[in-house]
């Protein structure tokens, strides 16, 4: 069984991504709301949310996302708070989606939708060493 | 590799196009020959006209970078400038592959082309394609779902009278009154004028003719409900003219309409179940029609029905059925409702009949000039409620299961249809046993409800009927599972 961690070169882009909407969101509240205790309070609230993202949520999660792959199935783990575990039969996929994202090769911008009968898994963040190797595992049709 | 039909450019191109192109079209006609006024409208245009080539270039681009390629034993589809997909689906998973020939796109040699398989987004195509014939042609020729003509074991066209049968039988005045809908929103005022001036008029003419006084709203309701019939009547009969079926060892091959010429192949082993669809004047004259649950097939956009068998008598059902599927159709109930289950099966429809009668009194006491459109409403209110109870009544007659070695069959009603659900076993998904309070402690009987594969989440239930026969029919279904 070969254990794949998803990739962590993306998460200072979706990082400073957060903190760019979040200035952006208390902005918008600076701007428009005349009332300042409301304005002040609205702004408070982005910034809790946003700094909670940048450094407690979005690292948890990128850090429990992994993928489990055997000859036959392939297990997704994620979840911060909850934690989920989806298990899906190779043999049960009827087709895939695979997404890359420019300069995909050296961070890890490359997903699979996989879609199978009664639902689909989506594999997020992977390396590209990684997609080829799970996408091996799918069955020639794949790779 | 391949690329998609050109014309798909137009689709890649910006919805909002259209917007530009009209204002662009009716100043070049405003425009006389003269070519300092075409100068000076160019001026003018200039910025317009490069945003539409800009879009149109824009959707090149896009077009360009869409490529098929067909392996041995699987399609991909690969689009995308930036931000690139690959979508690869074996010709195994493939439950049905249409084609579609639009009148608009046969002078370019088009084709729509849908693939679909038993995941993906439900009633929504998995694959969907703009190909030139000669691609689509080299498609078919690779696909194993594709047989050869000389391994067809049964062909299969209905008479014309069968389509028409049909045609009126399965014709709607609620799938009427959409195209008129949509005629309305679509075509803006100038349709909207033209339905009403139409509409007027032909009622005021009707009216001149009628012996009895009939108040003008009733004509004009009358009048738009026969005219909504109308429309979803010429709609199917043009849809389904020229209806063939073609069984191949492994595939069904169904081909039908002529303005728009549709070939479905359907992979017999994704088929769900079949099932036999009856309303009460079918049930009276011993007809029905045969149909098919398979991913593709009467879901999307293309909206037909999924026809296997359109009209098919009684006498005949048995020997077309089995050519048709390769299934014995087995017409006994061997667990059925009993009729101290009545009350179960018509408790509703009984409720809603009594439920009308009070607006034909209760309404005139408060508004004393609405008494002649109370009377009528609750005519017209009544004689479907009564339709209902009908069918709820023949419901208790007709419905049971019947497990005949690996085939199910499941006979029940659901609104105003009567249906009779054929499934192999192994296509049983679940299967539930309900009781209420009542049916637990006195009458010992239950509902059993059967989910088979298919793209939604669908029941298909028998009331009725005792719990010692339900769990014989539970362990029937699934031992050995």
């Amino acid at each position: 069984m070969k254990v794949i961690k998803a990739d962590r070169s993306i998460l200072p882009v979706i990082q400073l991504i957060t903190a760019a909407v979040t200035i952006a969101l208390s902005a918008c509240a600076y701007k428009l709301i005349p009332i300042r205790i409301v304005m002040l309070s609205v702004c408070a609230v982005f910034a809790v949310i946003g700094l909670f993202l940048l450094f407690i949520y979005l690292p948890l999660w990128f850090r429990r996302l992994q993928y489990s792959v055997t000859n036959e199935t392939i297990t997704k783990k994620s979840g911060v708070f909850f934690n989920t575990e989806r298990t899906l039969k190779f043999n049960s996929i009827q087709f895939a989606d695979i997404i890359s994202f420019p300069f995909s090769k050296h961070i890890g911008l490359n997903f699979i939708i996989l879609n199978a009968y009664g639902g689909k898994l989506a594999l997020l963040f992977l390396k590209e060493q990684d997609k080829k190797a799970i996408l091996k595992n799918m069955g020639k049709d794949y790779c | 590799m391949h690329h998609e039909h050109p014309l798909k450019i137009l689709k890649y191109s910006a919805k909002n196009i259209w917007l530009l192109i009209f204002p662009l079209i009716r100043g070049i006609s405003a425009m006389k020959l003269d070519v300092n006024k075409l100068y000076v409208w160019l001026k003018g245009a200039w910025f317009d006209i490069l945003v539409i080539l800009l879009i149109i270039v824009f959707g090149f681009i896009k077009w360009y970078f869409s490529k098929i390629t067909f392996t041995e034993t699987a399609v991909l589809h690969k689009k995308g400038i930036l931000i690139k997909s690959n979508k690869v689906i074996p010709y195994e998973s493939l439950a049905s592959v249409t084609r579609e020939h639009a009148y608009y796109l046969r002078p370019f040699k088009a084709v729509r082309l849908y693939a679909d398989t038993c995941a993906g987004i439900m009633k929504s195509s998995d694959m969907k394609l703009l190909l030139s014939y000669r691609v689509c042609s080299e498609l078919m020729n690779i696909l194993p779902q594709s047989e050869h003509e000389s391994k067809v074991v049964y062909r299969y066209k209905p008479k014309f009278i069968f389509i028409f049968f049909f045609s009126v039988l399965f014709s709607s005045s609620f799938s009427g009154v959409i195209y008129i809908a949509a005629f309305f929103f679509e075509g803006g005022q100038i349709a909207q004028d033209i339905i009403r001036t139409s509409l007027d008029r032909f009622t005021a003419e009707a009216s001149k003719f009628l012996i009895v006084n009939i108040p003008y709203a009733v004509l004009t309701v009358t009048v738009l409900i026969s005219g909504a019939w109308f429309i979803s009547f010429v709609t199917n009969m043009v849809r389904y003219s020229g209806f063939f079926i073609r069984r191949y060892k492994h595939v069904i091959g169904i081909e039908s309409g002529r303005i728009t010429p549709r070939k479905f192949l359907i992979n017999q082993d994704k088929i769900n179940y079949f099932y036999l669809k009856q309303n009460l004047l079918m049930k009276i004259f011993r007809v029905m029609s045969v149909n098919v649950s398979c991913a593709g097939y009467g879901t999307g956009r293309n909206k037909n029905y999924p026809l296997l068998l359109p009209i098919e008598s009684k006498r005949r059902i048995e020997e077309d059925f089995k050519n048709a599927t390769g299934i014995k159709y087995n017409s006994k109930r061997q667990f059925k409702p009993h009729f101290s289950g009545l009350w179960n099966y018509i408790w509703l429809a009984v409720f809603i009949t009594a439920a009308i009668f009070p607006i034909f009194y209760i309404l005139p006491q408060f508004f004393s000039e609405l008494k002649e459109a109370a009377r009528f409403f609750t005519i017209m209110a009544e004689i479907p409620a009564l339709w209902y109870l009908i069918i709820r009544i023949a419901a208790l007659i007709t419905s049971g299961v019947t497990i005949d070695g690996d085939i199910i069959y499941v006979r029940y009603s659901k609104r105003y249809d009567l249906y009779t659900i054929i499934s192999e076993r192994q296509k049983l998904v679940k299967l539930d046993i309900k009781q209420n309070m009542f049916q637990k402690y006195i009458s010992h009987k239950c509902t059993v409800k059967f989910y088979f594969y298919s793209e939604t989440t669908e029941p298909h239930y028998v009331k009725g009927i005792k719990l010692k026969e339900a769990k014989e029919i539970a362990e029937k279904c699934l031992i050995n599972y």
